[in-house]
């Protein structure tokens, strides 16, 4: 137990380390200090070398909870998504050190702080490894798959920032609002974050019991309040609140959860568009973007691609295959989580032909890579706790 | 610009088309062909992840009903449209031979003039060549700084030619030729792939082996046969084992979780026929199957996939006690495959007269419920040496009998065992599908990480030198990689003729062509 | 002269090149799709085919004992016009309601030419013969022990009662899965004719 709880508070410190590093990236990138005598590559130093602490510190975390439970940690939610954080960390560090360019501290770090606090929201609890998951091929398949997704988130926060760069604010256009929902959709996951920590701190859920599909009596254990129930719920136990009931097939309790998300989502949204920013979140966001000339935010972009895919491609799809012939005596089954990692890979070879073959570069191409980072999300999130199939482990 | 793409060469099926042949093959050569049909597949794959397909479906109920149940009006439309069997359904499989059929007419219209064209490169470019070049530079120079630039570029790996006061400096041509070794790859795995769908190539049965019981393996053709000695069901046990003491929350909260499950087996090769029809086997080895190890002989595997949750009884043992004289007859067993239906046990006989294997009360009677001996029930006679008898209806946690009956049927042990799904495999498409993927994989490697680069220079008009670049890649890269060079030895320094122009009040969309 | 020559030999050689190149993208295309086309039919053929004894099939081939252990019945070795196989076990419910049925009129099917052979799925002989006792009607037809579930197993057995008629040749002609009623018994003993 000694291993795991100092892993935990390790996991604590990377992650103050990895904020910190973000507010020095944006002083260095904004020059905060009214004078205007801001050192701006000293501060990008100091930045970069506390994502570097922060990134030692989260390693320790990873091998002492390795010690801690006898396996790899990466066999669920909860793990895999901390380490898909730090290997975001990773492809930041690798690109930064080719570039050594502020801005994109500015905007991966942050991505990289919500994927770990997002991972924070599941449980943390050790969980024995059930035989199929007990073998090499778990830390080699998983961890080498992470950090091609790593890699490659890398090409979605400069994407963005191209984006950001180049959309003109003052007209109407699908970029514009496209550009928009893409905030909009952080602001989500960050609204699932705080609503989740502001429920837990006040206990406000419920437990209902239902009669699902197949007769059988189930029960859901609701950590927010209550919108939607199955038909015919019974409340056990919690306050009933909006308790709006629907049909069986829909999961409601998930669909507590989305909602509440959204609502989240949508009142930080609100806070920050109309009384804190006044303007759209990525019209304030875009000054920043400016520091960085587009080539760099296209070339960037494309060269984590470059990078990320074939190593997203051999851990991801070929070791995948190798365990799956092994652990389940077919190496493609069709699993949705397979078939994501197929279409995540479809994907970004788009990418690369539309870019090399069909000259799309620019705006086109960086919505692409904004478009790939939703399907790795989609495949971490989505699929692992809407669709079932045999990963959804945790 | 000049569009560089197969190095100028002329592709074949642009060309234009004379027949429906050359129409028909300029069709699939198109690049913008290809990538609609990666956009279907991927728009095809993730319907196929809405619901899940039909061999992950529980098998109580048919998909019919399944889908409908499950997941409403959606589920109906979802398998009316035959989406619970995507992935095999005659549309997906055509999509994907219509994308092998691209890669290989893409690949054989585009290598064979890129080859050509690379292989007979002239060091002298053209000035209307270099121009059209995405990196170019032109002003005053020497041919003496062109001779130190030979020298930095080779430090740099390039390969350097000359041809008077014209140079040619190539570096990792080979990257050039990444494409289409990962196509080749893809399509060897394809044609693996596509092979699998013949029974021939693969041999794939699930054999449900009782412990103790021999069984004739199908997927060799009755060539071996396999015994299950033991199946081995261990769990997580935080309370007994200290390394899994650290479990205990998590197995409190979720139950039960298993640790290994395990089959030893022996394998047995058929070497004859005995005389009453039964194989002749000999002994080939022993080991055992579980779960991430399977077991593999000749060229089979056998994998530990299932295994039914309740054991089976084998036999049981039962006394007879008398309960005046206090004597213990026995104990006697019963086969309960194979029951013997009388028991002489010192004068008392004790005869079966019913055997209920999966024991229930139906309609006030005692009956089955399936023809496994999952909680069997047995109605015994006894009779004593004086010829009086007895009945007695025994099970487990069942005892009926008359109150005064003499002779008491105890239980005296129980022989069981467990059944292990093992799944028996062959398959003779993994060596093509083995090497496609490697072929792949080295492809996209070379192709990714070792971008083609080139420089041209000659002398132009009058003093003016003209420097220009190429790089199938990324053309920041070759330029932070030269420049430099180019820089210290004077020659004039290059442009990149595609940059984006950042106008921060131009709405209008930035596209370059990368040529 | 010559020059007129050297050019049409050129265009002969660029004519015989161009014919060459469209045989052999033709050749590709063909190849390609040709193999495309037969994996599309083979997957569309084994679409529901789960290795089950379907309609359509040859009867498997089995020998099994009688419950009194006297007859050796051998599906090959059947002589008749037609056959009803019928697969049954002593839990099962509906396979009790439709044996008398299946006595009342297995006099009418042996005049038919056609035979009515019970399997019975795994059970122990004392396990069938009390439950035959305590049916009240003696059948006069073939029970068939199955005990160690080979043949069901080699038809591919999930449901019971499952009737299979088969005509003279051995093939199946129906699976028939339910409980039979007379008229049911009737119709499918025209069907193996």
């Amino acid at each position: 137990m000694e291993w795991i709880d100092w892993s935990s508070r390790m996991l604590f410190i990377a992650f103050i380390f990895y904020a910190v590093s973000t507010v020095l990236f944006t002083i260095a990138v904004s020059g905060m200090r009214k004078d205007g005598n801001v050192n701006r590559v000293a501060y990008g130093k100091y930045a970069y070398l506390l994502a570097i602490i922060g990134f030692a510190s989260q390693l320790t975390y990873f091998f002492m909870r390795w010690a801690g439970v006898g396996y790899a940690p990466v066999s669920n939610l909860y793990e895999y998504t901390t380490f898909f954080g730090m290997m975001m960390v990773v492809g930041f560090l690798v690109v930064y050190g080719i570039y050594k360019n502020d801005v994109l501290g500015l905007f991966a770090m942050p991505v990289a702080l919500l994927v770990i606090a997002f991972a924070s929201m599941f449980s943390s609890e050790v969980a024995p490894l059930i035989p199929a998951l007990n073998s090499v091929w778990l830390k080699i398949h998983v961890t080498t798959a992470a950090l091609g997704q790593g890699i490659l988130a890398i090409s979605f926060a400069s994407g963005l920032i191209f984006l950001l760069n180049e959309t003109s604010m003052k007209e109407q256009s699908k970029s514009r609002t496209w550009l928009e929902v893409t905030m909009f959709t952080l602001m989500c996951v960050l609204g699932f974050i705080l609503v989740s920590m502001l429920f837990k701190g006040i206990g406000s859920g419920g437990v209902v019991e239902f009669t699902n599909d197949r007769g059988q009596t189930e029960s859901y254990e609701y950590l927010m309040p209550i919108l939607f129930v199955p038909e015919g719920a019974q409340l056990l136990s919690g306050a009933s609140g909006l308790s709006l009931e629907l049909p069986n097939w829909i999961n409601t309790l998930k669909l507590n959860t989305l909602v509440w998300s959204i609502i989240g989502g949508a009142v930080i949204y609100v806070l920050l568009r109309f009384v804190i920013l006044r303007k759209r979140v990525a019209e304030a966001l875009q000054p920043l973007a400016k520091k960085v000339d587009l080539d760099l935010a296209d070339e960037i972009s494309y060269r984590s691609v470059a990078i990320g895919l074939p190593v997203f491609i051999l851990g991801g799809l070929i070791f995948a295959m190798i365990w799956a012939q092994i652990a389940w005596n077919r190496f493609w089954g069709w699993d949705p989580k397979e078939v994501w990692a197929l279409i995540t890979m479809l994907t970004y070879v788009y990418y690369l032909h539309m870019r090399i073959q069909r000259g799309w570069t620019g705006t086109r191409a960086a919505w692409l890579c904004v478009g790939g980072f939703g399907i790795i999300m989609f495949n971490l999130v989505f699929v692992n706790l809407v669709i079932a199939g045999l990963h959804s482990y945790a | 610009m000049l569009d560089m793409k197969y190095d100028g060469a002329d592709i074949r099926s642009k060309r234009r088309p004379k027949s429906w042949i050359d129409r028909v093959w300029s069709f699939f050569a198109s690049v913008k062909v290809g990538l609609w049909l990666i956009g279907l597949i991927i728009v095809g794959s993730a319907i196929g992840t809405i619901f899940p397909q039909e061999m992950y479906i529980p098998q109580q109920l048919p998909p019919s009903q399944y889908y409908a149940q499950e997941y409403g009006t959606p589920g109906t439309i979802y398998y009316s449209l035959g989406f619970h069997n995507l992935y095999t359904s005659w549309w997906y499989i055509t999509l994907i031979v219509m994308l092998t059929l691209s890669l290989i007419v893409a690949s054989i219209d585009r290598l064979v003039p890129l080859y050509k064209a690379l292989k007979h490169q002239p060091v002298r470019r053209t000035e209307r060549f270099m121009k059209g070049q995405r990196l170019i530079g032109q002003g005053p120079g020497t041919e003496a700084q062109i001779d130190e630039l030979e020298s930095a570029l080779k430090k740099k790996r390039y390969r350097v030619t000359r041809d008077g006061d014209a140079l040619l400096a190539e570096k990792h041509r080979f990257g050039r030729w990444g494409p289409y070794v990962n196509h080749l790859g893809l399509v060897i795995f394809f044609i693996g792939a596509m092979l699998r769908v013949f029974p021939a190539f693969h041999t794939d049965t699930l054999e449900w082996v009782r412990e103790g019981d021999t069984v004739s393996l199908e997927a060799t053709d009755g060539e071996y046969y396999l015994r299950n000695d033991q199946f081995i069901l261990e769990m997580y046990d935080p309370e007994n084992n200290e390394e899994d003491a650290k479990f205990a929350a998590a197995i409190e909260k979720a139950g039960a979780v298993p640790k290994n499950y395990e089959t030893e087996l022996t394998l047995f090769k058929k070497v004859g026929t005995n005389e009453d029809g039964s194989p002749q086997l000999e002994q080939v080895t022993s080991g055992s199957t579980k779960v991430n190890h399977p077991f593999t002989f000749d060229k089979y595997e056998v994998y530990q996939e299932q295994y039914s949750s309740r054991p089976e009884f084998l036999a049981m043992s039962f006394t007879i006690a008398d309960q005046e004289s206090g004597d213990t007859y026995g104990p006697f067993t019963v086969d309960l495959e194979n029951p013997e239906t009388t028991y002489d046990l010192d004068g008392v006989e004790v005869t079966l007269k019913d055997l209920y294997p999966d024991f229930q009360v139906k309609d006030g009677q005692p009956d089955t419920k399936s023809p496994r001996a999952l909680n069997p029930a047995f109605f015994f006679n006894v009779t004593s040496p004086e010829g009086e008898t007895e009945s007695n209806l025994i099970g487990i946690r069942l005892n009926v009998a008359d109150e005064d009956n003499r002779y008491k049927v105890q239980f005296a042990g129980t022989e069981m065992a467990s059944t292990s799904g093992l799944r028996v495999k062959s398959d003779s498409t993994y060596p093509i599908l083995i090497i496609g993927g490697t072929i792949f994989m080295i492809g996209i490697i070379m192709g990714m990480y070792w971008p083609h680069r080139r420089v041209w220079v000659r002398k132009g008009e009058g003093t003016d030198v003209l420097v220009s670049g190429f790089t199938n890649k990324n053309p920041s890269s070759l330029r932070r990689e030269v420049s430099p060079l180019l820089e210290k030895t004077g020659l004039p320094i290059w442009e990149d003729q595609a940059k984006f122009e950042s106008k921060p009040d131009d709405d209008t969309q930035h596209e370059r062509g990368e040529s | 002269m010559t020059k007129d020559t050297n050019k049409g030999d050129r265009m002969n050689q660029a004519v015989a090149h161009k014919k060459k190149r469209s045989f052999w993208r033709l050749m590709v295309m063909t190849i390609v799709l040709f193999a495309g086309a037969v994996v599309v039919m083979q997957l569309i053929e084994q679409a529901g085919n789960d290795g089950r004894v379907e309609a359509g099939d040859k009867a498997p081939n089995f020998k099994l004992v009688t419950l009194d252990g006297t007859t050796l019945h051998e599906r090959a070795n059947y002589q008749g016009e037609g056959m009803l196989l019928n697969f049954w076990g002593t839990f099962c419910t509906p396979c009790k309601k439709e044996m008398p049925i299946v006595q009342e009129n297995y006099a009418a099917l042996q005049d038919m030419g056609v035979d009515f052979w019970a399997v019975n799925v795994g059970e122990t002989p004392l396990r069938v013969d009390n439950f035959l006792n305590g049916l009240g009607v003696k059948l006069d037809y073939p029970i068939l022990m199955d005990t160690k579930s080979e043949v069901e197993k080699a038809y591919g057995i999930y449901n019971l009662p499952v009737t299979f008629v088969i005509d003279k040749e051995g093939n199946i002609i129906e699976k028939y899965e339910g409980e039979l009623t007379k008229e049911k018994l009737m119709e499918l003993a025209e069907k193996s004719l």
